[in-house]
């Protein structure tokens, strides 16, 4: 193909895009920001035409990013009233990977939960953005709901968001796309606006898995500038397990069904789903066993206790001082400091967590709360160990008994679909939103690889189906990934 | 113990304050502490050139605001970068401190909302600190008069970041915050209440910080705020009180007194004493608010700082490496062959310049010239013409070899002392000039005369021009006014000629015009 064919492919699909993003941003409210177009089609044509295709799959396609990723150009607000106007001074190290190594042009910001807490996207600043499957308001997912629902209604190639708890896989879940959870450490945090930092993951979603990993090669780099990130020495490792094994399994696996997963909350399109899945897995010849990890019982009140622990340590530092909303006064007579401000500033769900992590931290709380939790997080985290049959990376290998051990779990991402926005706004208790997460959040605690892939059933609806891998194995979780998209 | 001072032109200003302190606390026969349990928490800026999270610079009276980075600011998505070279100096002091050193520690989250701590959370050291369980000896010429030896012992020393510096502006609602302080590394030092005293309280802060500017550490220095000392105070077995923020060795001594006689006072008024938080304002003791229990720090290991993981080689090398501490010195430097009295000996430690007196001490000694020459031309003469900070130059500009040549030269008379000084003043002005100390001498023709008409053509327009004087001094209504004279003749002669020379000579020109002065002189 020549150099001109392949921009004009390029200007096509970005014109499509753009033209999804004008016809149907207004009521899916996917973007909160759009670039002037205009400015878009220019870009893809300065790089159509520096680029050969062969050069780098992604030059002049486009992305969504959801809007807690710094930029210098314009506000990061993270859907929040407490960052209207804040432009940062500096950009995240991913965006400027995709700008300048990949060449990849945004389109716009993408809509959020309030600093990326929430599981349908109904807590951001801009109003929940809607699932473009149905025509009745569903919920997209949260909290990277946004760019879960710009790629599901083709108005980019690709979305960034972030996955702390399963807030890349549930919207791709509910929108029916492809989202990736890369193991912790891979991707760099660097300009990332901070929620819960041991469990705050850069993820990628996209229509395909081709395109994921595309993007997850761009982004995946030792960045010196996050002290989380993964040694370059490290990286060199899992490289050459993943040859190695890729070898060793020629493409057939061991595939494990987590006992624990079965709850009862799971409705049956997901069940059957679910099943439907292992079945043809099974019949083009991969190995399915039943495997248990206890721990994961205690996994969701452990997420509830280490999470906004952890956010409310890291949004302390939302006062309006030296940046953000600042009310009219800092205290009011016998207030506490900042008081007026930060409840101004933040949402509901966000000071429900800030009260909640606080009160967990507190000295009373602390020895029963904070650090059993983080006991159960170490322990959930072995039971992976003891179930994956290679070992990880940074642990000392344990003794196992190789029968038991599969290469990789499979299970759902949500215990039901798009839920409609009515039902979950007439919710009594916002603990009933908190139970979706019962599914994704071990891949989280743990920080392992994870990744939700579209499944239609035959009845015309669509389910997420998560993809596990040990740590390290992400190379091998897109492989797997694959295998299940074309089945 | 006896204790002098020293006059100084210029000089040990800190040991000076702080004699003076001891003397009036041991003097004012208050020496009766009874029941009295101090220990004290020191916070020391480590001397490193960047912050402890961040690679801006840290600094000291900068304009406001102009080293901060990202991460000092705490803005979203910034994170912190530890800096190696602030955990080297906490481990210098730690050793030197007799600590045990946790080969695995760990960064914790201290949260409270204030103006000057952005995060809203300092990051320290809370529940695995780096060091613990060491001690620091005192003896009596530390400063301590009624016991021979004194162990405090060092519970705790932790890596920690300051806080930025709020500015009140006088008769304004606003305050101002500079944030270039913020995130300077800093060790806190937590001691035992060992200290029964306000004089041992004050002289183990003054032999901290010795030691820690003696290491490289830290500068020590409280004017800079390098460091910060409060002070817990307990009496009897009583509930301890904390006096916060004491900027100087007098604060220390004088605060503690306060607080001792004002918890005396509150047990003899019936009441007991509530652990509360103090200030001192240079005369006064206050109460400024309950003590911790009311204030919820919510401590938090930082979930993106990886443990602090010391290897044995590590603790090993620093442990090997370490330089002669100041007991060990002031030991060598008192004792023969130096033989130097205990100030004189504190003087060159506190200034950094054993190293530079041993070297200048070798040269003389090889080649065979007796005397404490270099001590006293060190500490007598050439402290007292160098400005603040300056002396810190002297063992690269005013070399061992350099300023031994001018000893040497001076002994053989090739020029006076004068010259020499006036010759040192040259090579700090001129640091760019690397020659020898006799070239210089030679091209400015410093040497000294021996001319005896020169020297009197000097004298006689010396006495000429005041001859108003000279009346005071051949009449013996002021003999001493000659000295005028002498100086006169030491700046015309440019100071190449000897002043014992240059009196022997006005003498002799008074006594043959004035006959009464020469008979006045026999």
């Amino acid at each position: 193909m020549s150099m001109f064919q392949h921009a004009d492919i390029l200007l096509k699909e970005a014109k499509t895009c753009l033209s999804n993003i004008s016809s149907l941003n207004h009521r899916l409210n996917a973007l909160i920001s759009v670039r002037p177009p205009e400015s878009v089609l220019t870009r893809v044509s300065e790089v159509a035409l520096k680029c050969t295709e062969s050069q780098s799959g992604l030059a002049g396609k486009l992305f969504a990013f959801k809007d807690n990723f710094c930029t210098i150009d314009q506000p990061t607000t993270c859907a929040s009233k407490m960052l209207q106007g804040y432009v940062s001074p500096f950009e995240a190290t991913v965006m400027t990977r995709l700008y300048k190594i990949a060449h990849a042009i945004d389109v716009g910001r993408a809509n959020m939960d309030e600093f990326a807490m929430g599981t349908d996207n109904i807590f951001s600043v801009y109003g929940p953005p809607l699932n473009p499957l149905y025509s009745t308001p569903r919920s997209a997912g949260g909290s990277s709901g946004g760019s879960a629902c710009a790629v599901a209604a083709g108005m980019c190639h690709f979305a960034l968001g972030t996955d702390t708890g399963g807030s890349v896989r549930l919207p791709a879940a509910y929108c029916g796309v492809v989202g990736f959870k890369p193991s912790y450490g891979l991707v760099s945090r660097h300009g990332v606006v901070a929620f819960a930092q041991s469990l705050d993951t850069v993820g990628v979603l996209a229509r395909d898995v081709q395109t994921v990993r595309e993007v997850f090669n761009v982004i995946s780099a030792y960045d010196p500038l996050d002290p989380t990130s993964v040694s370059n020495e490290l990286r060199r490792q899992l490289q050459t397990n993943t040859a190695r094994r890729r070898q060793a399994s020629k493409g057939k696996y061991k595939l494990g069904i987590p006992l624990e997963f079965i709850v009862d909350s799971c409705s049956p399109d997901i069940t059957n789903a679910w099943a439907a899945v292992l079945k043809k897995l099974l019949a083009q010849g991969h190995e399915l066993y039943a495997v248990s990890m206890p721990s994961i019982k205690s996994a969701l009140p452990t997420y509830y206790i280490l999470g906004p622990s952890e956010a409310a340590s890291n949004l302390s530092r939302y006062d309006g001082v030296r940046y953000g909303y600042r009310a009219n006064v800092d205290r009011v007579a016998n207030g506490v400091l900042y008081g007026v401000t930060r409840s101004e500033g933040f949402g509901s769900e966000v000071r429900r967590r800030i009260l909640l992590g606080n009160y967990n931290l507190s000295s009373g709380a602390f020895n029963n709360h904070y650090i059993q939790a983080q006991k159960v997080r170490r322990k959930l985290q072995l039971n992976f160990d003891g179930v994956f049959s290679v070992d990880h990376p940074l642990e000392k290998p344990i003794d196992r008994d190789d029968q038991l051990t599969v290469d990789f779990l499979v299970a759902p991402c949500s215990t039901g679909t798009a839920p409609l926005l009515s039902d979950i706004l007439s919710q009594k208790s916002p603990l009933d939103s908190y139970v979706n997460d019962v599914l994704t959040v071990p891949a989280s605690l743990a920080g392992i690889p994870a990744i939700s892939i579209p499944w239609h059933t035959d009845d015309g609806k669509v389910v997420g189906i998560q993809v596990m891998g040990q740590y390290g194995d992400d190379d091998r979780v897109l492989d797997v990934s694959e295998t299940i998209m074309s089945l | 113990m006896r204790i002098y001072v020293r006059p100084r032109l210029f000089g040990t200003r800190n040991l000076g304050v702080f004699r003076d302190a001891i003397r009036w606390a041991s003097a004012t026969a208050e020496n009766s502490y009874d029941g009295l349990k101090c220990g004290v928490e020191i916070h020391l800026q480590l001397d490193t050139k960047t912050k402890l999270f961040s690679n801006s610079r840290t600094s000291f009276q900068a304009t406001p605001n102009e080293h901060v980075s990202y991460f000092d600011l705490a803005l979203p998505g910034s994170q912190p970068i530890l800096n190696k070279h602030a955990v080297l100096l906490a481990l210098k002091a730690a050793t030197a401190l007799n600590c045990k050193i946790h080969r695995r520690s760990m960064f914790d989250r201290k949260h409270y909302f204030y103006a000057d701590q952005p995060a809203g959370y300092q990051i320290t050291q809370y529940y695995h600190a780096i060091a613990s369980d060491g001690i620091l000896w005192l003896q009596r010429r530390d400063g301590i008069s009624s016991r021979d030896k004194l162990g405090v012992r060092i519970t705790q020393l932790q890596i920690e970041q300051d806080t930025g510096k709020s500015v009140y502006e006088i008769d304004s609602d606003k305050s101002y915050i500079d944030f270039n302080r913020t995130n300077h590394p800093l060790i806190e030092i937590v001691t035992a209440p060992d200290m029964k005293t306000p004089q041992e309280a004050a002289a183990f802060v003054h032999k901290l910080q010795i030691l820690m500017k003696h290491l490289g550490v830290s500068t020590g220095e409280f004017q800079s705020g390098a460091i910060r000392v409060d002070v817990n105070v307990s009496t009897n077995g009583g509930k301890r009180c904390e006096i916060k923020n004491l900027a100087s060795i007098n604060d220390i001594i004088y605060s503690i007194r306060a607080e001792y006689n004002r918890q005396l006072n509150q047990v003899s008024q019936g009441r007991t004493i509530e652990s509360v938080t103090l200030g001192w304002d240079g005369h006064n003791i206050s109460v400024q608010r309950e003590k911790e229990g009311s204030l919820e720090y919510r401590y938090i290991p930082d979930p993106e700082l990886p443990p602090l993981l010391l290897s044995e080689d590590i603790i090993r090398k620093t442990r090997d490496n370490q330089p002669k501490l100041p007991d060990e010195l002031i030991d060598e430097l008192t004792a023969a062959p130096h033989g130097l009295n205990l100030a004189n000996a504190q003087t060159l430690l506190s200034y950094g310049l054993v190293d530079y007196y041993y070297a200048s001490y070798k040269i003389l000694e090889e080649a065979e010239i007796k005397g404490k020459n270099a001590a006293n031309w060190i500490i007598n003469d050439i402290l007292g013409i160098v400005s603040a900070g300056e002396e810190k130059l002297l063992p690269s500009i005013v070399t061992p070899s350099r300023l031994t040549d001018l000893i040497i030269a001076q002994k053989q008379k090739t020029i006076t002392k004068i010259i020499a000084m006036n010759v040192i003043k040259y090579f700090l002005q001129n640091q760019a000039d690397h020659r020898v100390t006799a070239e210089v001498i030679d091209q400015y023709q410093l040497t000294a005369m021996a001319d005896g008409n020169i020297l009197e053509t000097i004298c006689s327009n010396v006495l000429e021009e005041h001859s108003d004087l000279v009346e005071l001094v051949v009449s013996g209504k002021k003999p001493s006014a000659i000295k005028f004279f002498l100086g006169m003749v030491m700046k015309n002669g440019m100071g190449r000629f000897n002043p014992q020379d240059s009196e022997a000579t006005l003498k002799r020109i008074l006594m043959a015009q004035h006959p009464e002065y020469a008979n006045s002189q026999k």
